[in-house]
């Protein structure tokens, strides 16, 4: 189901009418105050025009766009509006530009929306193929694998499709995800998303926690998060990979240099914490494999 | 004839005894009512501090159990779950189909709609212990006009029936 399934009328009906081409290549919606919303697609971008859409969005129409999304129930999602996102069931995240309500440094809430990002989360099967193969032919076979690039360069979509496909070989999956993103948590039991058939998700826990109660209590042989920090979360990764679990991650990043430059990340990469690093890109499409690293690259 | 005027008294007995039930009527459906917000705000409490339930569920499953408010929470939370639905309205609809509420009743509870999913828990917590106190509030009201007023007039009514029984006779 598309993100735009949770909008109000007439958001809902005028992407709900867009072209066939438009909506199976859109990736992202728009809306900023005083400005026609946009549309984003693989290799286009365009105003959204409908008869019954206004021109440009009122602060009024975002904040009911808002109190929506969230299900009139702010308090529960407060916690992700003060990380700047709202993840919608099926793994789709709204990024939110507003003014920062901060105590200390901790941003307690936020306020004034200025602007709405709809990210369309998609399950894409089959780019995981290619890297599991790739990197078996390098000997490479455990799950300790990065997965680099900036934003938008396909990171989730091939992390989710990784996960699917060690799962369904017989590996012990734990996606920890934190923004419920990767796995697209709608309620109890139901996924947005297929993980494969041996994959328990720990939805909502922060990174560093949700590893240390995999480790602790579900037995995986993988656990896979999305979007690696640094300080905690690299803790906890080592402490999984002591633990004989591997561990596959995605973080940002424009190049492996750029990585390494990183001093958390160089121990990491230096002594086994990752066996190999894969570098994606945005251009021509969404993860197209620009670099790859093995440990053995190293030797 | 006097049989005809037995019957005839007996028919004005039963005739004011149902005025008289039908004039306590609106107090006691009023007390009852109020009693039953006051369950629903308690069992909402939790729901929404602990448990970080989507107001359409949390309205619903609070009002489990109660008579009149169950069948008004329910199409309140299916009439939330439609994205086109603006709350305010529709909480004040839900007001509207309620039995028993007074005038006085009604701005306390719209408030609460005002209010209610736009905040974090804390400020939920504190909107909604304010409204338990109003509605406390209201509730003392109500009791007091019932032992009151609503005491009073059916015994009126009951004591007016019995006089006009007793001159027909």
């Amino acid at each position: 189901m598309g993100p735009w399934q949770y909008l109000p009328n007439p958001w809902r009906q005028a992407l709900m009418d867009l072209p066939r081409d438009r909506s199976a290549t859109l990736e992202e919606i728009r809306f900023r105050i005083g400005r026609p919303v946009f549309l984003y697609g693989t290799g286009w971008q365009m105003p959204l025009s409908h008869p019954d859409a206004p021109g440009s969005v009122s602060p009024a129409e975002i904040e009911r766009v808002i109190e929506v999304l969230v299900e009139h129930s702010l308090y529960a999602r407060v916690d992700e509006l003060r990380q700047g996102y709202i993840t919608l069931p099926g793994g789709h995240r709204v990024g939110i530009a507003a003014r920062a309500v901060v105590d200390g440094r901790r941003v307690v809430t936020v306020r004034q929306i200025t602007g709405l990002n709809m990210r369309i989360g998609r399950a894409v099967k089959g780019p995981g193929e290619h890297l599991v193969h790739l990197l078996a032919d390098r000997s490479v076979e455990d799950g300790s694998w990065l997965l680099v690039s900036p934003p938008r360069a396909g990171k989730t979509t091939l992390l989710r499709d990784v996960v699917r496909i060690l799962s369904d070989r017989g590996r012990r999956v734990v996606v920890i995800d934190e923004r419920s993103e990767v796995a697209g948590f709608g309620g109890a039991g139901v996924f947005g998303h297929d993980l494969g058939a041996h994959t328990d998700v720990l939805d909502g826990w922060p990174k560093a926690e949700g590893i240390e109660a995999a480790i602790r209590t579900l037995g995986p042989d993988v656990i896979a998060v999305d979007e690696l920090g640094e300080g905690r979360d690299l803790e906890a990764v080592w402490q999984a990979r002591h633990s004989g679990v591997d561990v596959l991650a995605t973080v940002h990043a424009r190049s492996l240099d750029e990585l390494k430059a990183r001093p958390a990340y160089q121990p990491l990469l230096a002594r086994d914490g990752f066996r190999a690093a894969v570098v994606l890109s945005a251009r021509p499409v969404p993860g197209t494999l620009r670099e790859l690293w093995t440990s053995w690259d190293v030797t | 004839m006097m049989v005809l005027r037995v019957m005839g008294g007996a028919a004005i007995l039963g005739a004011t005894w149902d005025l008289a039930r039908r004039a306590a009527r609106p107090y006691e459906v009023r007390v009852r009512t109020l009693e039953e917000w006051q369950r629903f705000l308690r069992q909402l409490m939790p729901l929404i501090e602990w448990k970080r339930m989507a107001l359409a569920g949390a309205v619903t499953e609070a009002g489990r159990g109660l008579t009149y408010l169950e069948p008004a929470m329910g199409r309140l939370g299916e009439r939330l779950r439609d994205r086109d639905t603006e709350l305010r309205g529709a909480w004040d609809h839900m007001l509207l189909s309620l039995p028993g509420l007074w005038g006085e009743d009604r701005p306390v509870l719209s408030e609460l709609g005002r209010v209610l999913g736009t905040s974090d828990a804390d400020h939920q917590h504190n909107h909604l212990e304010a409204a338990v106190r109003e509605v406390d509030r209201l509730l003392d009201d109500a009791r007091r006009a019932r032992s009151r007023d609503g005491r009073m007039l059916p015994a009126m009514v009951g004591a007016i029936g019995m006089m006009v029984v007793i001159l027909m006779l």
